[in-house]
Parts: structure tokens; sequence; C-alpha cells
């Protein structure tokens, strides 16, 4: 039938666009990583694959091997995003379990206010931040009242009075977590949702105590919803360089996605940039893809 | 208040805690720039009383008065209204194609489309950024950069969106009118677009949302001066000792997006009832 | 960079094949098949003089093998026919000018004041980085008559691509009237055939005063007191720039063992120092590195930060909060073995009113114009003979603490400019850069 020939020309000019807009734009990523640079220091991209010239990805994966800067700053990112995944499962796990399952009338507002964060701009939410933690902000006094100042400065995690902003790492992990925890708790909220209740009354009529219907109905029932979540939210923090830039400019907290910036960007040698976003980018591949699995498995689901 | 002190950490009394002061940590810190956006003095941490003095009455400084501002912000909408406009068409015609699509090439495209929604920004802005200095040097960076920027990674919300109400639908609809003889493109004119009209508008609000707040990408393809935007500016002043103007630009934008929010919203209700909130939830799941 | 290239954000244009890439020559693209991170193109030139390289110290050299002018080799460029300049004795032209500006850097006063005097319209692009401007020069899409802001590290690539028009000085009384001497036959561009300078500024140390009472100024090597600067942990700042920063230490190494430094130099030990030096200062007084020291030292939010001379000023005359005084700011800048820098005033080849575009310079390199530019907006010391520091405190505009910031001649010869680098060269300082900035 002719009409089946419709639908592929309404999708035409989207995927026309996209295939120009992004796999032509990735794939001249690849094709500058792994090209060369002339003498102005501008990059030259060799669009050939035979051609292709993998000195300066060599280069720097041997900074890599002999863990050079660029080593240090990946393992730093690691470890504030893995860090920043944990607190925000641990914060958004019981706010989406709440949303869904114990929020009752409340439900309409709770939403409301659980979806506003996405339509406030990020660098307003940090702005916020750097308002309140400045030194004479309101935040800082309100901490210092109330003792999380001191209780930070013996964990070590200040380094001194009204310093939140002075690179500190915890207030650049904080920053992440309250920057991305939305894109969390949506997500488990819906999983949550879509849990049939009927499999926790189940439990409890078979005599489970609420914790025990919880830990062996729910939770398990959740895992999806949570993995799905939390890469869905290491994503983009994997790549994020402005909430360091806002929070704390240091170099003790600097992030893969800052030495991106630097390399990309500014200076002699952008093709170094090309490589580090294609590393960045094969890196995250996994992620992407398991998260593209886990939707489209969701969204077929849904469709029956 | 017996039962609670009798189980204080009862799972009932714990969850809406932790959920009140996660709504709290979550909210209160914007509302308080918000505020300081109408303080009296130049001070963004000490209060110094009411004032519209940094929206316009201050000469010099106020966003209606200070050009980098002002400039930054009709940049900021220009740009948002030209993604709106173009990615919305583009994202309804690739929904509905995709979701009709049967046989090879779907699943390929399907996951094309899906991929910018998990990419990070800086991995989009440093390909977008070459693409424009090393294919179309014509285009160049300014402001049709940005807007092929922000289009292309907004088009996945619309068409994520539009699928999900269309799923909704289901194929009844469509049969029945062709069953009545209507031809394709009756259908999807007079048939599905009706009735997607709901999710088509509120795909439109994300897209327009997504344009005011995008940060990487915009900033990465931006030319000179004068392709400043909102996001831009609050980035490159806020470790400054920029004045309350700052905190005022940002109000004003973000008045701009929950007020196109709740316009579309308002109208959405009229047209799809209690549907509607389903599909937005439906869209902000991905 | 530039100081002005904070003003929005900091960003370097990559530019395109189009312009200078085509001129580097299509044998960089067959050496495709290497795996090498040799730039294209490079060596190639020196194949041709091998000969002479045997005999000669071999110099840093620039895109097409051009010479990178230095203080101790100054370089003439070269009036070539197919850019020759303009006749002497014809009238301004009418209509609009179209200048290329950083953003906020020329007084919007003075720019009326010449709308008036020439009866035209004068339209300012800006650009935010050096980068981006020469990019858009490069495609050549826009046309601009005068530049302003852009320097002489920045020179070379202009004129591998002539995008410079040579100037003809009967136009330009002003420049042998009023300039300092040093300048009006800069190294960079001897005999001024190509530009004239628009500010001068000089990499120094601001202060507070009244947050840190040390004498800075009387140390025997002031720089030191960054590594002394525990006591004012997390008030403490360097400049978000790597040729700026990275020379820090190299002053401060030369200052202590009294000779002067190259700030140009390429040797990789020198720079991997000078690198190490400023990891301390990050263990020393977590340093933060940034550019909005005109602000957050007015704000007291900042207390020590290396500073470029005129945002110490701008600091001092517009962005004081009510009820500071202006004398709590200090600065010192070396009088020999440091960091200066001049913003270049030039003409574009393409230009449709290159004899209006001669009456701007001039216009530019009035006293007056000069002075009122200075004093109402800019901050950056314009090398007039007749301002001076003391001139400026006894009128009361300036308080003696920040007399150090309006730059005398004697300290523009004396010190040095940060100037184009080689490849191999700018490739070091930008990993020593990389490798401070990663903590």
């Amino acid at each position: 039938m002719e009409s089946r020939w419709i639908w592929r020309i309404l999708a035409a000019p989207g995927v026309v666009w996209l295939s120009v807009f992004f796999l032509v734009a990735m794939y001249t990523v690849l094709c500058v990583a792994l090209g060369n640079q002339d003498t102005l220091n501008q990059p030259i991209p060799f669009w050939n694959p035979l051609d292709w010239n993998v000195g300066y990805l060599i280069e720097t994966l041997k900074d890599f091997w002999n863990r050079g800067p660029f080593y240090t700053v990946f393992v730093r990112t690691v470890v504030f995003v893995f860090v920043a995944m944990g607190l925000s499962l641990l914060i958004g796990y019981p706010v989406a379990y709440y949303a869904a399952r114990h929020a009752g009338r409340w439900r309409g507002l709770v939403l409301l206010l659980l979806v506003l964060p996405f339509w406030i701009n990020y660098l307003m939410r940090m702005l916020a931040w750097i308002n309140l933690l400045s030194p004479d902000g309101w935040g800082t006094r309100f901490l210092h009242t109330i003792g999380i100042e001191a209780l930070f400065e013996k964990l070590g995690l200040l380094s001194q009075d009204g310093g939140w902003l002075n690179g500190q790492a915890s207030s650049v992990v904080i920053a992440l977590v309250y920057g991305y925890i939305p894109f969390l708790i949506l997500p488990l909220y819906a999983a949550l949702d879509r849990i049939d209740q009927r499999h926790i009354e189940a439990a409890r009529d078979l005599g489970a105590s609420p914790f025990a219907a919880f830990r062996r109905v729910t939770l398990p029932l959740s895992v999806p919803g949570i993995l799905a979540g939390v890469v869905l939210i290491a994503l983009p923090m994997f790549g994020d360089y402005y909430t360091q830039d806002l929070i704390s400019a240091s170099p003790r907290t600097n992030m893969i996605g800052n030495q991106i910036d630097e390399f990309a960007r500014q200076g002699s040698q952008k093709t170094v940039g090309a490589v580090l976003t294609m590393l960045l980018a094969l890196v995250l591949l996994v992620l992407m893809f398991y998260y593209l699995r886990t939707t489209r498995r969701a969204d077929l689901e849904r469709a029956r | 208040m017996l039962t609670w002190l009798r189980n204080p950490w009862g799972r009932p009394r714990f969850l809406p805690l932790v959920a009140g002061l996660y709504i709290l940590w979550s909210v209160v810190p914007v509302a308080i720039a918000i505020l300081f956006a109408f303080n009296a003095g130049r001070s963004r941490t000490t209060w110094q009383g009411f004032s519209f003095r940094w929206f316009w009455q201050d000469p010099d400084l106020s966003v209606f008065h200070d050009d980098a501002l002002q400039g930054a912000l009709k940049h900021t909408l220009v740009l948002a209204l030209i993604s709106v406009l173009i990615a919305t068409p583009l994202g309804v015609t690739l929904a509905l194609g995709l979701q009709r699509w049967r046989g090879r090439g779907s699943g390929t495209v399907n996951v094309l489309m899906l991929l910018p929604l998990v990419t990070p920004e800086i991995v989009m802005g440093v390909a977008l950024l070459l693409l424009f200095l090393q294919v179309f040097t014509t285009i160049g960076l300014g402001t049709p950069a940005q807007a092929i920027g922000q289009i292309t990674f907004s088009l996945s919300y619309v068409v994520v969106m539009v699928r999900g109400r269309l799923v909704s639908i289901g194929p009844e609809y469509e049969e029945a009118a062709a069953d009545l003889g209507a031809r394709p493109f009756d259908v999807l004119y007079r048939v599905l677009l009706p009735l997607l009209a709901p999710a088509i508008l509120a795909s439109a609000a994300v897209v327009f949302a997504l344009s005011i707040d995008d940060f990487v990408v915009t900033q990465y393809l931006s030319g000179d001066a004068s392709t400043t935007t909102v996001s831009m500016l609050l980035y490159s002043s806020a470790r400054g000792a920029p004045t309350p103007a700052l905190n005022a630009l940002a109000t004003i934008s973000l008045a701009i997006t929950l007020g196109t929010l709740a316009l579309v919203f308002i109208v959405y209700r009229r047209f799809a009832g209690a549907e509607g909130a389903e599909a937005v939830a439906a869209g902000l799941e991905v | 960079m530039h100081p002005r290239e904070h003003r929005l954000t900091r960003r370097n244009l990559v530019r395109g094949a189009i312009g200078a890439g085509a001129a580097v020559g299509v044998a960089g693209v067959a050496a495709g098949c290497q795996n090498t991170t040799t730039a294209v193109g490079e060596g190639e030139a020196g194949a041709a003089s091998a000969a002479v390289r045997k005999l000669v110290v071999p110099r840093p050299t620039g895109p097409n093998g051009l010479p990178l002018p230095r203080p101790d080799y100054s370089v003439t460029w070269a009036i070539t026919p197919d850019n020759a300049p303009i006749k002497e004795g014809l009238q301004p032209e009418g209509g609009t000018l179209n200048v290329y500006n950083y953003a906020d850097y020329i007084w919007p006063g003075l720019i009326k004041r010449f709308e008036k005097q020439y009866n035209c319209q004068v339209k300012i692009a800006t650009y935010n980085s050096a980068d981006e401007a020469t990019a858009k020069l490069s495609a050549g899409t826009v046309g601009f008559d005068v530049v302003i802001g852009l320097s002489a590290n920045n020179m070379v690539t202009l004129i591998a691509q002539q995008l410079m028009l040579p100037l003809t000085h009967s136009y330009l009384p002003n420049l042998a009237k009023n300039i300092w001497p040093a300048l009006q036959d800069p190294f960079y561009d001897r005999e001024a055939r190509y530009t004239v300078p628009y500010v001068v500024w000089l990499d120094g140390i601001g202060w507070r005063n009244d947050k840190i009472s040390n004498d800075i100024a009387g140390m025997k090597v002031p720089w030191d007191i960054f590594w002394e600067s525990q006591p004012w942990t997390g008030k403490v700042g360097i400049l978000d720039d790597q040729r700026d920063a990275l020379a820090m230490p190299m002053q401060r190494d030369a200052m202590r063992a009294g000779r002067i430094p190259d700030l140009n130099t390429e040797d990789p030990e020198i720079i991997a120092k000078a690198g190490r030096d400023l990891s301390e200062l990050t263990k020393i007084s977590n340093v933060k590195v940034d550019i909005t020291d005109y602000q957050t030292l007015p704000e007291a939010k900042s207390w020590l930060h290396q500073a470029w001379s005129g945002d110490m000023l701008a600091a001092v005359l517009y962005y004081l909060p009510k009820g500071t005084k202006p004398d709590v700011i200090s600065f010192w800048g070396p009088d020999q073995g440091g960091v200066v820098q001049n913003d270049l005033l030039w003409v574009v080849s393409a230009s449709k009113k290159p004899v209006l575009a001669h009456a701007f310079l001039n216009f530019m390199l009035d006293t007056k114009n000069a002075y009122d530019n200075f004093v109402q907006f800019n901050g950056y010391t314009p090398p007039q003979n007749t301002i001076d520091a003391e001139s400026l405190v006894k009128k009361g505009l300036i308080p003696k603490s920040i007399s150090g910031a309006v730059l005398r001649p004697d300290q523009f010869a004396n010190n040095q400019e940060l100037l184009a680098l080689s490849v191999e060269g700018a490739k070091l300082w930008q990993n020593a850069w990389a490798t401070f900035k990663a903590g």
C-alpha cells in the first residue's frame, strides 16, 4: 500500500536533520581527533578513515597510562559522580517513593514541586547557591548555626569557616546532587508508580511486615527504574564543567569536562580536546546504550 | 501526635518528612534568589528593602536599561522562538513517521532519535562546534548555529512526547476514518493532528523551556557578543560581584518560562483533561 | 589573553579551513598516513634553509615560517604591491565606519564626539576573544574598517593573511606628536607601518591594603607574597590565563636570581617548573583562578590577586561599593622583567573607507580624547606622553595607592610582551597549564 511510504516521507525531514546535524557532527569529532593541526594551531580533520592519524590519541592515552593530569582528573570525576549518584539515590528514593505511594491527596502538588526544577534554569539554581554560600550569605550563617559547618570541618570536608565556595570537593558534589537529582526522582517515581499495588498486598497477605514487603517486593521491582535513573544522571554529570566552575573554580575540583572545555575551545591543541571528547563519549557509550535498551523495552511493554 | 511519638520512624511519618525537607531544599534557594532580585540595595546577601530597582528603575544597571542584559534577554527569546517553530513540526512529523514505520530502518532511526537525549551536552557542544567550523563554515557560529544546535537536541523530546500520545490514542481512530474512505492525507490532517494537538502543544512548551534554559550548546555555538543568552550571562557574571540585576534577569527569564508553561497547561486541560498530565509525565519519564 | 576577553565568555574560535589554513598549503594533507603529533606544515619551511640553520641559532617561527617578533628581534613588515597604502591628501569619506572592538572597551561619549567631528556614523561590533576576532576577520564576510584591541601576538597571523592595511602616516600626525617614542617604532612593527597603539597595561599584584598590612611593594621579590599567602587562604587569586599566570613564577625565580627572565621561553624545564610552582599555591592558600578581580577586590571577596593594571584602576574608579574608600586597593607592578602588553589600532585592508579609518586612528591618538577615554571609562593607560600617574594623583582622580597601575614609558620599555609562540612552545605552555589546572 502506498500509505506505507507516507510515513517514511513524513519521517524523512527529521531523519535528515538528525543525520546531518548529529551524526555528521559526531563524525567530525572523530575526524578532528584523528586528524592533525596546521602551523596556525588550527585543527585539520582527516575525513578518510584510511588517513587517520592516531598520534594525538596515543599521546593522550599515554597520559592516562602514566597517571598524568588527565588520569588524575578523570579519576576525580569518577569519584565525584559516584558519590553524587549515591547521595542522589539516598535522598531521591524516599522522595520518589513517597510521591508514588504515600502522597495521597497531596500527590498533584508534590509532583508539581518535583517537576518545577526542570523548568528553572540550571545556572539560576547554582547562582542561588553562590549567593547563599558566600561568606556572608544566609546559607553560610545557617550552616554555621546548626553546626554543620563544624561537622564538615571535623570530617575534613571543609577547610575553613565560610569557605564553602573555595574549592571544596564536598560543595561541588552536593551541588551536582542538587542540580541533577530531579532527573533521578521523576523516572524513579514513574517506575515506582508502575509497580502493581497488588504485588505488595499479596506479600502483606502472606504475613510480611511493611518493611519486609518493601525489601522483598518493592525494592527488587524498582531496580530497573533505579538503574535507569542513575544512568540518566550519570551521563550529564560526567560531562559537567560549569557546576565546578561556578561553585569552586579551583584546580582541586577540576573535572574531565573542564579539561575538555579548556582544550577544545582555547589554546593551541584543539585536536587533544577532540580526542578527550571522543574518549569520554566512548566511555559513556556503554551507559548510553544500556539506558536506550531499558527505555526501549519499557516503551515496547507499554505499547503492548 | 501520640501515634507519631510512639513510632517516629514508621515509614508514613518518615517519608513525608524527607520529601518535605527535600522539596524545601530544592525550592527555597531559588525563592531566595528571586527575593533578592527585589532588593533595594546592591547586595545579593544582605536584605536592604524591597524595590523594583533592578528591573527597571535603576537608570544604568537595571535589566530595562542595561544593554547587555536586555540584549541577552531578547536573544534568548529569539532563539527560543526559532527553536519552537522549527523543532515542533519537525519532531511531530518524525514522531508520526517513526511510529507508523514498519519494516527495515525503523529500529535504527529510533536509536538515532534517542541518541541526542543521552549524549552529554559537552560532547554535543564540541561536536557541533567542530561541525560549524570545519564543515558548515558558511553558516559559521552565531544565531543560526545556536538555533540549529538547540533544535537538534530538542527534537527528541518532541518525538518522545508525541509518540507517547500516539500510543495512548491507539490506531482505532485512523482505522475508522480509513474505513469510511478517507485518504491518508485527510486521516492525518483531520483525525490525527487534532487528537495530537495537546501533545504537540505540550512539546512546543517543552522545547521553549529547554531552549531558554540551555547553556552548553548555546555557549559553544555563540558568535560575537550579540549572541549572548541569559544562561551565558548568568554563567560569566555569577562568580564576580554582580548586582541583583542578574537575579532580576534570571527571575524574568523564569517568569517567562513558567508563564508559558502555565498558559499551555491551561489550554491543554481544556482539550485533553486529565490525560494531559499523563502525557506530560510520560514525556518526562525519558 | 587580553583582559577584555573576560567580559562575557572566554571563547576562542577555531578558525575554519578558509583563510590561513588554506594558505598553509595542500602539502600538509598529503602527509596524512603518518601517525604523528607534528603539526602539518611544520618543518617544511625549515627544510629549504637547512644550510642557514646550521650556522644560525634557530628562532621559533610562526605561521608560514614568518618570524615571531621579539624585543631583541624586531621585525619590519614589508609593504607589498598587492596591499598598497592609500594615497595622501584625500578627504575622509562620509557614511558609516565599522569598528570591531571588545565589548565595553571604548567610551561611548568618545564615539559620539568622533561622529560629530567627522559627520559620519560609527557602528561598533564586538568580539569576545582574540581568536574569535581573528577567525571572523579571516572569513572576510563582514566589512570592518577599524579594529581595536588585538595585540602584537595576534599580528603575525593577521599579516600572514594580509588583513592589515599599511598606514599612510601623513594622516596620523598625532602619532609622532603624542605617543611614547618606544611605541612609535615598536619591535613588532618597526616604523609603525601597520599599527598604532591603543592602550598599554602591566601584569602586577593588586591587594586590599586594609586587609593585608604587608608592604608588598617594598619586598625584595613581591611575587613571593603569593607563596607566603597561607594566612589569607581562600582570598588569594591568580589570573585565569595560561601565559599571564605561568609567567608569574618565572618572574619570581628571575627576580630572586637577579636576572631578567624570558617570558616567551620555550624551554621545557622552565615551563614545567612554573607549572609546579603554581600547583604549590593550590596547597598553600587554595588559590582561586579567575579574572573577576576587578570586582572581587573592591568587594573584599578577594584580598590578594594577580591583576592587570587597567582592571585595578577600573576597580578603584567604578566598582567600589558605597562606603569603601578608594585608597584601600593597592597595586604593584614590576619595573623590569615583567609582563607588559599593548593593544593595537589598525585598518582592515579591505576597508571601503580607509581615509575615515585613518582619521579615526588619529582621533584616538589625540591627547584629550585618549585622556577622556581613560578616565571616563576604560581604566587602561593610553601611551600618551602627557598622561602620567602624578598628574592624575594631583588632580585627585586616583589615590596614591593605585598610582602604580598607570604605566610609565620606562616600565613599558623594560618589561616584556607575551608574544606568539611556535607550535611546540604553545604546546608546552598549555600542557603545564593543564597540569596545574588538573589539581
